[in-house]
């Protein structure tokens, strides 16, 4: 199924998240109908499955039901199937049914990856344009964030634990959008954000210890936050902010510095966006922190090589892979 | 500037789409310029162009033998960039767990 399509222009958008659940549980998930209509798209949608044959050359017909009664035929045809590994298969509407090539092939890839799994889904479309429209007309990439949030909530229903772990998407070249929901309202959420007295409590620092921090929230104004390590050797993030609206946004310039490495400066955004969340004692607000990351960034590699020398090969060359096939 | 920075950062080298294909493509192999050249649907002269960039930041080697040049992939100097993607989602979904536990922490205080 290359011949037809322009190759060259291709580009894709991934989403990845790791899951603490078997391949096996996730495969079920991903290939049972009753179990897709659950998670299969973005919040608040649903599917009518009118037939699902999961075999080379085997199709999938289903109607997705929009939060206003909106109704979206799809058709997909599987071109590869690897059980407990790999999907692929090619998505498209009715049109595609009738034979029109929708040029939208989709991978997804379940990797065994420390005690749980790894699914990685990769949607290759013709060109830039096509990508970017998909984002802005469909919100491609805010549905992939809640096709994988809500493909968690389903392997807990089927067993396994309750699924923390961030969602990673990258849509566009040099950007990591990486999203985790938490049980707070914005409100709660952001203040511990910017407030360095919190910090301590659950920045991820091990062996680290927070040795000088500074926060002048406004529009203009910086956050610093200085590490140190056992050895002395100190890492700071020094930030600029270019935005903030209280409790939605954060857009800042940030520097990350080690002695002895130039800087290296990253574009962050991170919003803060309300949603409601079922729980079992009735619907709780919620919070979707999206960290939006950039890196432009001369020295990068040199830097975070330096920082992280020590760290074994094979878990990196898994995520390499990751990253390369989507 | 942004030109100089290309050819001496991983980072930007695998920026560019058609480059990330070509490394995808060297996964499988060495590879003569001609079949990457057939692989891509791009012209000699642009595959040339992006091979020059992936060895000039070291992602690929090349050896001639008779007539053609063979590409394969140096996947070593690809590290910083897994380290850094796997880093940058470890310390995250850390914090987060933390976070949460600290958020519960406070939630359950105010309604002692």
């Amino acid at each position: 199924m290359t011949a037809h399509l322009p190759e060259s222009q291709e580009v894709d958008f991934t989403v990845t998240r790791w899951f603490s659940a078997p391949a096996d549980l996730l495969w079920l998930a991903w290939t049972d109908p009753q179990h897709l209509t659950k998670w299969f798209g973005p919040r608040g949608f649903s599917l009518t499955t009118d037939h699902l044959h999961l075999k080379e050359g085997g199709t999938w017909k289903f109607i997705m039901h929009g939060p206003d009664g909106t109704d979206f035929p799809n058709y997909v045809v599987f071109t590869n199937i690897v059980p407990g590994k790999l999907l692929e298969y090619i998505h498209g509407d009715d049109s595609f049914e009738n034979g029109t090539d929708p040029g939208m092939r989709v991978s997804v890839r379940f990797e065994a990856e420390r005690n749980g799994t790894r699914v990685t889904i990769r949607t290759i479309v013709k060109n830039a344009e096509e990508r970017e429209r998909l984002i802005r007309e469909y919100g491609a990439d805010e549905g992939g964030l809640d096709t994988m949030y809500r493909l968690g909530a389903v392997v807990h229903e089927l067993g396994a634990p309750e699924q923390r772990s961030v969602v990673v998407l990258t849509r566009r070249d040099n950007e990591i959008v990486l999203r985790r929901t938490l049980p707070f309202a914005p409100e709660q959420v952001f203040a511990a954000w910017v407030d360095p007295a919190t910090w301590p409590h659950w920045l991820a620092a091990e062996h680290l210890t927070l040795v000088d921090s500074f926060m002048d929230l406004r529009i203009g104004g910086s956050f610093t936050m200085v590490h140190a390590r056992a050895n002395g050797q100190t890492m700071s993030m020094r930030a600029e902010f270019l935005d903030v609206q209280e409790p939605s946004l954060l857009k800042a310039w940030q520097y990350f510095e080690m002695p002895g490495i130039p800087p290296i400066k990253h574009l962050v955004e991170i919003t803060f966006l309300p949603i409601d969340l079922e729980s079992s004692t009735g619907n709780v607000l919620g919070t979707n922190v999206t960290i939006s990351e950039t890196f432009e960034s001369q020295s990068v590699r040199d830097s975070w090589y330096e920082a992280d020398r020590d760290l074994g090969m094979k878990e990196a060359f898994e995520k390499l892979e990751a990253w390369l096939n989507g | 500037m942004a030109r100089a920075s290309t050819t001496t950062d991983v980072f930007n080298a695998i920026a560019e789409l058609h480059r990330r294909r070509i490394l995808s493509y060297l996964k499988g192999g060495e590879k003569s310029v001609s079949d990457i050249v057939g692989a891509m649907g791009l012209s000699q002269p642009q595959i040339s162009k992006h091979l020059r960039v992936l060895r000039d930041v070291g992602l690929v080697s090349s050896r001639t033998a008779g007539q053609q040049r063979y590409y394969s992939l140096d996947a070593e100097n690809l590290k910083p960039v897994a380290l850094w993607i796997r880093d940058f989602e470890q310390f995250w979904n850390e914090s987060f767990d933390k976070l949460e536990i600290y958020l519960s922490s406070l939630h359950n205080r105010n309604e002692e």
